[in-house]
């Protein structure tokens, strides 16, 4: 059971987790309130084609935040290529290019800890499929701070590597699929 | 080591009593992280540590070190180096031979630029001014020294750019570590200070690289940051920031836009141009 009451929705994905996250968007109630910040693994030099892509069928706006901007309802928020995404205690994004982490920049145990750090149980934390273990330790952090857990089912993932090192940390509140997932967003109050 | 923001606030306050070590006004996030990275690295276990340690100048100055953050690679972003090769070197300001990078970490922005410059003949034009307020990053930088980790995504990137594989020739390799060789850092010089405390005078530099520097900073000091940096431009310089941060409001009039994707600015010749248009 949980609250409900979340102030942030984080998503963390690799390999194979851009059709999950794009289905996602695709199915989510246009009027979902929470801002919801994406970290995904994503080739540094590639600057543009991910927020456009996602944008196709995304019911909700999907950009990619400047420094230090605020995190805005109904709005999703894509890592940048090549800057790690934290949030700052004030709701606003704070980017970053230090060295990478897990081999990843963005990383996102970076993005999924510093969430928990400012929304504790306020957070929502997913974690979908993909070929590192990057994400495990941040979502356990969001757990560790009584926020809300979710991780993809290792059945339903392309590749399992990312949720099943989340399932040897600790136990989520769900395990469930990308379907789930969505029912589970919408089944949130506006 | 856990930082909560009572500690992290006891930290900044203790080694402001230094100079060009006042913390206070960076991004709480970026303190947080970076401060239990530092300490980390200089085996600091217990807070209480800190007050007799900040008195070693040796200390101080790796602290220092570890807590500035390096420009990832040469020639990031491909895109801003081909605008300042293309437009910006074309149509610099005439009056100013100084190009300021404030905050330097390890070369790679000012190494990159001067190949630049190199291959388009302007090298003894300019003089390539950086600041770090660390010795030991000023040592490196001055004797062009790059990390070896970054040099294949170096040389992808020199290659995205110049579509010529001439980057080897730049550098020399000995005992592991590679230098960019003397003859193309002639006109490098980094000293040794912050320039937040020192800031090169008033219109004096034709062209500033500050990329992806402000991202630490909280909106106070991003401000106070670019305040400075206007005030040191000429005319008609150039100011050229990282792609995801933005211009403090109340200096947008004082700036054209010469590319908005790539952030390259250009200060305005006329006050409140856009008043005036």
């Amino acid at each position: 059971m949980h609250d409900a009451d979340f102030k942030i929705v984080v998503i963390g994905g690799s390999a194979g987790s851009f059709s999950v996250v794009s289905n996602i968007l695709a199915a989510i109630n246009p009027d979902f309130k929470i801002p919801i910040v994406l970290s995904l693994h994503r080739l540094k030099h590639l600057r543009s084609g991910l927020v456009e892509g996602l944008s196709l069928k995304s019911l909700i706006k999907v950009v990619e935040p400047n420094d230090k901007d605020k995190l805005m309802p109904n709005t999703v928020y894509l890592a940048p290529a090549n800057y790690h995404l934290f949030i700052e205690l004030d709701g606003t994004v704070a980017l970053s290019t230090e060295e990478a982490f897990n081999h990843s920049r963005p990383s996102i145990d970076y993005t999924l800890s510093s969430a928990a750090y400012v929304y504790r149980e306020k957070t929502l934390g997913i974690l979908l499929t993909g070929a590192n273990k990057d994400g495990a330790q941040g979502i356990k952090d969001i757990a560790d701070k009584n926020g809300y857990t979710i991780v993809q089912d290792p059945l339903t993932a392309d590749i399992d590597t990312m949720p099943k090192a989340a399932l040897r940390l600790f136990t989520p509140n769900e395990v469930i699929s990308p379907k789930q997932i969505v029912q589970f967003l919408n089944s949130l109050p506006i | 080591m856990d930082l909560g923001i009572n500690d992290i606030k006891e930290i900044t306050s203790a080694m402001s009593d230094y100079p060009d070590m006042d913390y206070s006004n960076y991004s709480m996030s970026f303190l947080k992280r970076r401060l239990s990275y530092a300490f980390a690295l200089l085996n600091l276990r217990r807070l209480n540590q800190l007050p007799e340690r900040l008195k070693d100048p040796n200390f101080r100055d790796k602290l220092i070190s570890n807590l500035s953050v390096d420009a990832t690679e040469m020639f990031r972003d491909p895109a801003v180096w081909r605008l300042i090769r293309d437009k910006v070197l074309s149509d610099m300001p005439k009056e100013s031979e100084k190009i300021w990078f404030p905050a330097e970490a390890n070369g790679a922005e000012v190494f990159s630029l001067s190949i630049i410059l190199h291959e388009s003949s302007l090298t003894d034009n300019y003089k390539l001014i950086c600041q770090s307020p660390s010795i030991i990053r000023c040592n490196s930088i001055n004797d062009g020294a790059i990390s070896a980790g970054n040099n294949e995504i170096n040389q992808t990137n020199y290659k995205r750019l110049e579509n010529q594989n001439a980057y080897n020739s730049y550098f020399e390799t000995a005992d592991g570590q590679i230098n960019l060789l003397p003859y193309y850092r002639r006109n490098i010089e980094c000293l040794n200070e912050c320039f937040l405390s020192k800031p090169l005078a008033e219109n004096s530099a034709a062209l500033i690289m500050f990329r992806n520097i402000s991202l630490y900073y909280n909106h106070k000091l991003t401000k106070t940051a670019f305040r400075l940096l206007t005030k040191a431009l000429v005319k008609g310089g150039y100011l050229v920031i990282g792609i995801k941060e933005r211009l403090p409001e109340d200096l947008i009039d004082e700036f054209e836009v010469i590319d908005a994707n790539e952030n390259i600015y250009r200060k305005t010749t006329t006050i409140n141009s856009r008043n005036h248009a």
